[in-house]
């Protein structure tokens, strides 16, 4: 068997079943001999192995031949493209959010904070097994598509023009930046929740354990910045939540964001004047514990001016520009 | 050299849009040289004597897909005492040769006026 006759026999391997194997391989066989013997004529002698090689390796491979008999070229064409990654985005987070929320309702009803943990690793496989499916679902239908059938996009992405949102006052926040908030709140408004009684989240048990090595317990002075946290991380999930589903709420977000760290630094200011915040108040934990305090209070502060700032920003007059450039033309 | 948009002529953005630009133009010269019959490698020839070179991995597939939208009709039969398979084209691939043929009059004449004015 030659070189040529091997070539030929891998190019088969990979045509697509539809296709009438016989008739190409005998057409693609037929341009390569022709293109051998006109070397061969070229040179005055036959073509040696290396020659022949370079000369099928210059063809393409073998896979790369069939495969373009075949109808689609790609796993998920341009035309379906971006309903896929929006498709992927969507579902990852629904299912992300949902499971994240219900490890963190079973951390908070059982006590045990260890569950929201699980279910953060359990995200991790979902993760997998949504791009998995999710990508199966959109490669399946470019097959269908291609042989004249719908397309998925169209089905689950129907839109009207008269309903776009109007421009707002900054780009729509991307989903992925919403459901990170969500998160990040959850597990700080776990980590605050769990700070009393029988600890089961890892930072309270460090600080427990730290307490208890010095021999020092905290003073209720910490009930108002707790509870300032607790009000200000809640509401800002719910709000992160309420922008993941309609990204246009993000002037919204922004108001909660700038009402929750008021209500974190008045929390935190109660906190600073009812001081001392450790038992017994002479030793360095107190300082410490001043020092946390003002260090979260400064940052609280800043985001508070981020969010005012963001605020007062006025939406760009695009559509009156738009509107102009539509009646000139 | 940099061709207009200041991307050099050997940039990998220039090869893109000139395979874009040759794309369509390919099926019509295809079309073009099988109103006289002819087998795939001497089809490349012909194309390539006239100064447009075209890979056997676009034109057989692509000859395929015309055969398949009832363009054009092909034979296998025996030449140099190999079995070659012939391509000409039908009545139907005449008709759509004109037709691509006269709108790209058109479009030439439009992009030649666009130039020009810009």
């Amino acid at each position: 068997m030659t070189m040529l006759d091997r070539y030929l026999y891998a190019v088969q391997n990979g045509l697509p079943k539809d296709q009438p194997a016989g008739d190409i391989v005998a057409e693609i066989g037929d341009d390569l001999q022709s293109q051998m013997e006109e070397r061969a004529s070229a040179v005055g002698r036959p073509l040696t192995e290396d020659e022949q090689a370079a000369l099928l390796l210059a063809y393409g491979h073998p896979r790369v031949v069939a495969a373009r008999y075949g109808g689609a070229q790609y796993l998920i064409g341009p035309e379906l493209l971006p309903y896929y990654w929006s498709a992927l985005r969507t579902v990852a987070t629904i299912v992300i959010a949902v499971e994240l929320l219900g490890g963190a309702i079973g951390a908070l009803v059982s006590h045990h904070g260890i569950l929201f943990f699980s279910a953060l690793g359990a995200a991790w496989n979902s993760l997998i097994w949504i791009f998995g499916i999710v990508t199966i679902i959109f490669a399946v239908n470019e097959r269908v598509q291609a042989r004249g059938g719908r397309s998925i996009g169209l089905v689950l992405f129907r839109w009207d023009p008269r309903r776009l949102p109007a421009p707002g006052a900054r780009p729509p926040t991307p989903r992925s930046s919403s459901i990170a908030e969500f998160i990040a709140n959850c597990i700080a408004l776990l980590v605050l929740l769990d700070a009393t009684g029988t600890h089961h989240v890892p930072l309270d048990i460090i600080i427990a354990n730290a307490l208890r090595d010095a021999h020092a317990t905290l003073t209720p002075a910490w009930y108002a910045a707790r509870i300032g946290g607790i009000a200000g991380t809640a509401l800002v999930a719910a709000s992160a939540l309420a922008v993941f589903v309609r990204p246009s709420l993000a002037a919204m977000h922004e108001l909660v964001r700038a009402i929750a760290s008021a209500a974190v630094i008045a929390g935190i200011a109660l906190t600073l004047q009812a001081g001392p915040w450790v038992e017994p108040a002479n030793g360095s934990l107190n300082t410490t514990a001043l020092y946390t305090l003002v260090a979260a209070l400064v940052i609280l502060v800043v985001q508070l001016i981020i969010s005012v700032r963001t605020l007062q920003r006025k939406p760009p007059n695009r559509t009156a520009n738009s509107s102009r450039a539509i009646t000139r033309a | 050299m940099r061709n207009g948009t200041g991307a050099p002529a050997d940039t990998p953005v220039f090869e893109n849009l000139r395979l874009e630009l040759r794309r369509g133009c390919l099926t019509l010269a295809v079309l073009s040289q099988l109103r006289t019959e002819r087998y795939g490698y001497t089809l490349r020839k012909a194309l390539e004597f006239a100064g447009l070179d075209i890979d056997e991995g676009t034109l057989y597939p692509l000859l395929r897909r015309l055969e398949s939208q009832g363009l054009l009709a092909s034979e296998w039969r025996e030449e140099n005492k190999r079995r070659k398979r012939f391509y000409r084209l039908l009545p139907a691939g005449e008709q759509i040769f004109e037709q691509l043929s006269a709108e790209l009059d058109r479009i030439n004449a439009s992009l030649d006026r666009i130039i020009a004015e810009a």
